[in-house]
């Protein structure tokens, strides 16, 4: 492999994302070339200061953001939350009901309760389509930088 | 917080901080990038099939917004930027060296770079991300590496 080549490859390399005859044709190249070497030490040496530099948010903005996401409406953790709320909260106005009415103070039971039942309906989240890439088809979209 | 939200929030609030944080180059604005698509995935998570589509919408969402934020910022001033980079970053020496490299690198070059070596994307990830395809991505980090490895050796020649 010429040093044009290893050199066009060696981020491919160093990300493993390369096949195993170039890895190895890479991996021997650098062995036996100074220039390709140093190219090579040079690119670690970059991709190591990502690591190190690496930085944390303030403890401030991550509590802020934990107490805002426990106040937040979730589709799925408010329904999740209110379902059994909501079959409680049906049952316990069903049995009500029907007591009042053995006992003769409401003698309409059926469209109360049916009343009571529609207004706790829950309804289901709306579904939203997020996928952003479709790895069967490799089907890609527009440039958006 | 729901276990699986807490999970991606755990494993990927810092990571995301971080890619904004490279795009922006502003503290602030990284937090509040951070802040605002957690909070939004929040809202529509329940909705994803699988932890690589979030993850992928969750950077996109960042990046979205980073590059958004960019555009606003120049609107308003083309040198915020240059001014606000070495008060609030800059932490160390390897710091001060990767932000004074990565800073000379258009946004286009230097968002694929911060997603692959900070968050450890693949190209094909990446590409999703951005919605590009992988070979434009590969180029865009080829060519951003290639301009860093250029002037570290300047710098170098120089004794900077």
């Amino acid at each position: 492999m010429e040093c044009k080549t290893v050199k066009e490859l060696l981020y491919d390399y160093t990300k493993n994302e390369i096949s195993a005859g170039q890895k190895e044709s890479i991996a021997s190249h650098i062995k036996q070339c100074h220039e390709c070497t140093a190219e090579y030490d040079e690119l670690i040496r970059l991709k190591a200061l990502f690591g190190s530099s690496l930085e944390s948010p303030s403890p401030v903005v991550l509590a802020s953001i934990r107490e805002k996401l426990a106040a937040a409406p979730s589709g799925r953790r408010l329904h999740g939350f209110l379902r059994p709320v909501i079959g409680i909260a049906a049952a316990v106005m069903i049995i009500a009901s029907a007591g009042f009415y053995t006992s003769g103070i409401i003698s309409h039971k059926n469209n109360i309760t049916d009343y009571m039942i529609e207004s706790y309906e829950v309804v289901e989240p709306e579904f939203y389509d997020n996928t952003v890439y479709n790895y069967e088809t490799d089907i890609l979209y527009g440039d958006v930088l | 917080m729901e276990e699986r939200f807490e999970k991606l929030y755990r494993e990927n609030a810092r990571y995301v901080y971080n890619v904004a944080l490279g795009i922006l180059r502003n503290k602030a604005e990284a937090e509040d990038v951070m802040q605002n698509v957690f909070i939004k995935l929040f809202e529509t998570y329940g909705s994803f099939r699988g932890e690589s589509s979030i993850r992928t919408y969750l950077y996109r969402m960042a990046v979205n917004r980073s590059i958004d934020l960019i555009r606003v910022r120049s609107n308003r001033s083309s040198k915020l930027e240059q001014i606000e980079l070495p008060q609030n970053t800059v932490n160390n020496q390897a710091k001060a060296e990767l932000d004074s490299l990565m800073s000379r690198l258009p946004v286009e070059l230097r968002t694929p770079i911060l997603l692959s070596e900070i968050a450890g994307f693949s190209y094909k990830e990446i590409s999703a991300i951005l919605q590009l395809n992988i070979g434009t991505v590969k180029s865009r980090i080829n060519r951003g590496m290639t301009r860093l490895k250029e002037m570290a050796a300047k710098e170098v020649m120089h004794g900077v």
